[in-house]
């Protein structure tokens, strides 16, 4: 499937819009710095913030992105869609094999949050991808036609630990 | 189709495949029909061959399709000759790949055996390759660390290092065992050791590079070590109190240490190690010498004692241990060793030892006089010891007489003319320290020992004099005597010897003075029980004397005065009644004080006691006693055939009545039991009651101990033991023992 990325990272100014929204691309230094602030100094309201922002963030990303492709209508080609916009995005890969509307596993390799951590604080002791945790409620909450918050996605094995791979498991809230 | 291992045509022309080879002419051929005319032609290119692939093989294809063979061949396939040509290509790009997948695999299988860390990162210091032994190193797993910036996975702490290194490589420069700290994934911190070297293309441009490292986490602890213990080496060397030193086994001095250089008496280290030996240090060199020989077939010694001398001359004692060791480095034998001054050690251990024997000496002295309790016996004891630890053969104690100012020999060893006991006329040197120490009564300050003097006396010629060396006896401040020893012409008594002498004198002065205090009190005690037995003595004569003026004298008068009365009593009228009852009671009275003067004089000396014995005069004293008392007497005398001494039945009777009277008094007791035993050499007086007893500590405060006291008293006189014993409400008993001579017991019944 040949995407037409709609304005292409089009640069007005100094902004960045990515299906009409505006984005801010952070180095993961920068990312995990953020997050270590958070969780440090917010603890579990940190990560909550981290993980609503992100389902927030991909729900409507995602939602005005398919709006701009009305042709993509099976929830397979979605699916799809979002592996590829994570991977374009640089966030990582991501399986939604697993997936349906009750809910699944979903898999990560390769992370751009992990390596970022791991180059930067080294292993942790739990699992740390809250970030792609959100993205992914948001973006299955987009691809189901659901409220945000219908899904709770919740980390079962983590690279930042050193796992092989991150493991989500995605259920209904 | 393929060429490959076709069978060649039987009507193939040799000559054609010779000149084929010949223009080749490549010995590097591996074709299976080189140098066999009989097997197929080889000109086939290497396509079909085993290995070299690549080389020449254009050129040689060119070759082969100008080739009659290879097109005969060719033509053959059923897809044409183009056809034949393109599956000649395409077998030999398949095999290209196939041995380059291969080269990679085998070259990748040896990079991950390598136990150094391995990686190689791409233009963009990306990580491209990462080995087993990195990722043990780091912490990385390989599938993380790919594609991950070094300065992510290989964190060197040092910022300006990681910059260093890019900058080293981009400018062409390799790098070669650096080392460096990096932060595993962990967050621990690791040594490293490192090289670098960057892969360039032909346009010596930067494409990539290689990272090799290893782990030198324990070689850095072991160097820490080492560094540690070459500190502390290097302090206890230079910290020591004793010499430490290196040296050669001819002499030459290597090292030494500080201490030795300052027990040397060396201004400076290089002083002293520049000398050409050490040899000058031995009092002895033949010490050296064996000291050498020893280390030669032991390879050590230790703890050995030499005589040493100083840089300035002095002596000095040193405890050597040594041993001999080969130079790791050169080779050469060398002797390691620590010497100790021991010269203070062995002036203490000398001081010890005369201090042990002067102890040893005050010793046996003591356990002389403990033994002897004479004074003569003391004197004479102490003497003879003095003597023979100064190792002298004459000499004597003479005890100063303060009240007669005189000195009395209290006893002599090898002084000519000298009697023991004897008044001796000595002459003092000092005229004036005789009257101090003889005719004043000052007293002395305690010293721990005074100076000696002189003194001297006449011996047989009357203008020769033998002079003694006189040294002071105290007790509590006065002179009592003083030991005067005759000197061999060059003998002296050093410092020591006087310090002993006048421990010794301030010991002897006591054991002088407590000697006499003693025999004073065995003297006074002598005549205390003189005394006492002629007390007893006169108190039995007088009982006896006023017993016989009562029986003889008031008796007889009473019985006249009796007499008187009855002659008036027949003169007196019947009628008269009022006389007769006068008469009658006067009498009566008379009777009565008769009576009374009669048992007074028995118990001031009992007849009986004198007349038939100790046995009939107890009897006789306990029917009395049971007629006026409920006590319970039981008496027995065993082992009795006749009569004792009169002293010793006096004092047995005495102890009988001293006995019950305490008894009857004191004890309330209900049964009383007396025994007199005759048992050889012994004569046993038990005596024992139910009463109430006593505490024997309370024994001098109560009222018996008087009569107890006279007990003990008549008993030591008689030489014997006195012995009482009791214990609230278990009753009392007495026993006393009393050595029996032949002569105790008369021979008359």
């Amino acid at each position: 499937m040949t995407i037409d990325w709609p304005e292409k990272f089009a640069r007005k100014g100094h902004e960045l819009f990515l299906s009409g929204l505006p984005i801010a691309l952070h180095c993961h230094h920068y990312n995990m710095n953020l997050q270590k602030t958070l969780e440090t100094s917010l603890g579990s309201e940190g990560v909550l913030l981290l993980y609503t922002a992100a389902e927030e963030s991909s729900h409507a990303g995602f939602t005005s992105f398919l709006e701009h492709h009305p042709k993509i209508v099976t929830a397979k080609s979605k699916l799809e869609l979002a592996s590829t916009s994570y991977q374009y995005c640089g966030l990582g890969i991501i399986n939604f094999t697993k997936i349906g509307p009750e809910g699944g596993i979903v898999t990560s390799p390769h992370s751009h949050h992990v390596t970022g951590w791991l180059a930067k604080f080294g292993k942790r002791q739990n699992v740390g991808c809250f970030f792609t945790g959100g993205w992914v409620a948001g973006v299955l909450a987009a691809i189901y036609n659901k409220h945000i918050g219908y899904f709770s996605v919740d980390e079962l094995e983590c690279k930042m630990s050193l796992s092989k791979e991150c493991v989500f498991e995605v259920k209904i809230a | 189709m393929s060429l490959l291992h076709n069978e060649q045509p039987a009507n193939s022309s040799p000559e054609g495949w010779q000149s084929c080879r010949q223009f080749h002419n490549c010995i590097k051929v591996l074709c299976e029909a080189y140098d066999d005319t009989d097997a197929n032609c080889w000109l086939i290119p290497k396509t079909h061959c085993q290995n070299y692939i690549f080389e020449d093989f254009f050129d040689k294809m060119a070759s082969c399709l100008s080739c009659d063979y290879f097109k005969e061949i060719g033509a053959q396939d059923p897809k044409g000759l183009n056809f034949f040509i393109a599956e000649q290509l395409r077998n030999c790009n398949r095999k290209a790949f196939e041995q380059q997948f291969q080269k990679e695999a085998s070259f990748v299988a040896i990079l991950n055996r390598i136990p150094d860390g391995l990686f190689t990162f791409d233009k963009d210091w990306r990580i491209n390759y990462f080995n087993p032994a990195a990722e043990k190193i780091t912490g990385f797993y390989a599938r993380d660390a790919i594609g991950m910036y070094c300065d992510d996975v290989f964190k060197i702490t040092s910022k300006g290092s990681i910059d260093a290194l890019r900058k080293a490589i981009n400018d062409g420069v390799d790098v070669h065992n650096r080392e460096y700290e990096i932060i595993d994934i962990h967050g621990e911190k690791k040594p490293v050791i490192c090289s670098t070297s960057a892969f360039r293309n032909d346009k010596d441009e930067v494409v990539g590079g290689l990272e090799i490292f290893k782990d030198i986490k324990e070689l850095k602890k072991l160097q820490g070590e080492v560094v540690k213990r070459e500190k502390k080496y290097r302090r206890i060397f230079e910290g020591s109190h004793d010499m430490i030193h290196i040296s050669r086994p001819e002499g030459k001095l290597l090292d030494v240490n500080i201490a030795g250089v300052e027990m040397l008496g060396f201004t400076s280290k290089e002083e002293m190690l520049a000398l050409d030996s050490v040899e000058r240090f031995w009092a002895n060199p033949e010490d050296r010498k064996n000291m050498v020989a020893l280390l030669a077939r032991d390879g050590s010694v230790k703890d050995m004692e030499f005589n040493w001398v100083r840089a300035d001359g002095k002596p000095v004692h040193v405890l050597l241990s040594s041993r001999s060791y080969e130079d790791s480095k050169t080779g050469e034998v060398q002797y390691e060793g620590i010497i100790k001054d021991i010269t203070r050690r062995k002036e203490i251990g000398e001081l010890v030892r005369k201090r042990n024997r002067e102890l040893s000496i005050l010793n046996s002295i003591a356990v002389a006089v403990n033994h002897t309790m004479g004074l003569d016996n003391i004197l004479h004891a102490t003497l003879e010891r003095v003597l023979n630890v100064l190792s002298l053969s004459s000499g004597g104690i003479f005890l100063i007489d303060r009240v007669d100012k005189k000195t009395i020999l209290g006893a002599v060893a090898g002084l000519p003319w000298l009697k023991k006991g004897e008044t001796v006329e000595l002459i003092f040197k000092d005229v004036l320290l005789r009257q101090y120490l003889i005719e004043s009564n000052s007293e002395l300050m305690p010293e721990a020992s005074f100076p000696y003097f002189q003194a001297s006396y006449k011996t047989d010629n009357e203008d020769s004099l033998l002079c003694l060396s006189c040294h002071l006896i105290i007790s509590k401040g006065k002179p009592v005597g003083f030991f005067g020893f005759a000197l061999p012409p060059d003998r002296i008594i050093d410092y020591l010897e006087i310090r002993l002498l006048g421990s010794l004198s301030n010991f002897l002065g006591n054991t002088i003075e407590n000697a006499k205090m003693i025999e004073t009190i065995r003297q006074n005690r002598h005549n205390l029980q003189r005394l006492n037995e002629k007390l007893f003595q006169t108190q039995e004569d007088e009982r006896r004397r006023i017993a016989r003026e009562l029986h003889d004298e008031a008796g007889q008068s009473l019985t006249a005065v009796k007499l008187g009365l009855d002659n008036l009593e027949q003169k007196i009228p019947a009628n008269n009644s009022a006389v007769r009852e006068i008469l009658f009671e006067t009498r009566k009275m008379l009777v009565r004080t008769s009576s009374e003067i009669r048992r007074l004089a028995y118990n001031l000396h009992p007849t009986l006691l004198t007349d038939l014995g100790l046995e009939p005069a107890l009897n006789l004293y306990f029917k009395d006693i049971g007629t006026h008392s409920r006590l319970n007497v039981e008496f027995q005398m065993v082992g009795f055939d006749g009569r004792l001494e009169k002293d010793l039945e006096t004092a047995l009777y005495r102890f009988s009545q001293e006995a019950t009277t305490n008894t009857l008094k004191h004890s309330g007791a209900e049964n009383f039991s007396l025994k007199i035993i005759k048992s050889f050499p012994k004569l046993i007086f038990i005596a024992e009651d139910d009463g109430i007893g006593f505490d024997e500590k309370d024994i001098c405060n109560d009222k018996r101990s008087l009569g107890l006291l006279g007990m003990r008293e008549r008993a030591q006189l008689l030489g014997g033991t006195f012995l009482v014993k009791g214990r609230p409400g278990q009753g009392a008993r007495i026993r006393i023992e009393i050595k029996m001579a032949i002569d105790h017991q008369t021979s008359a019944a």
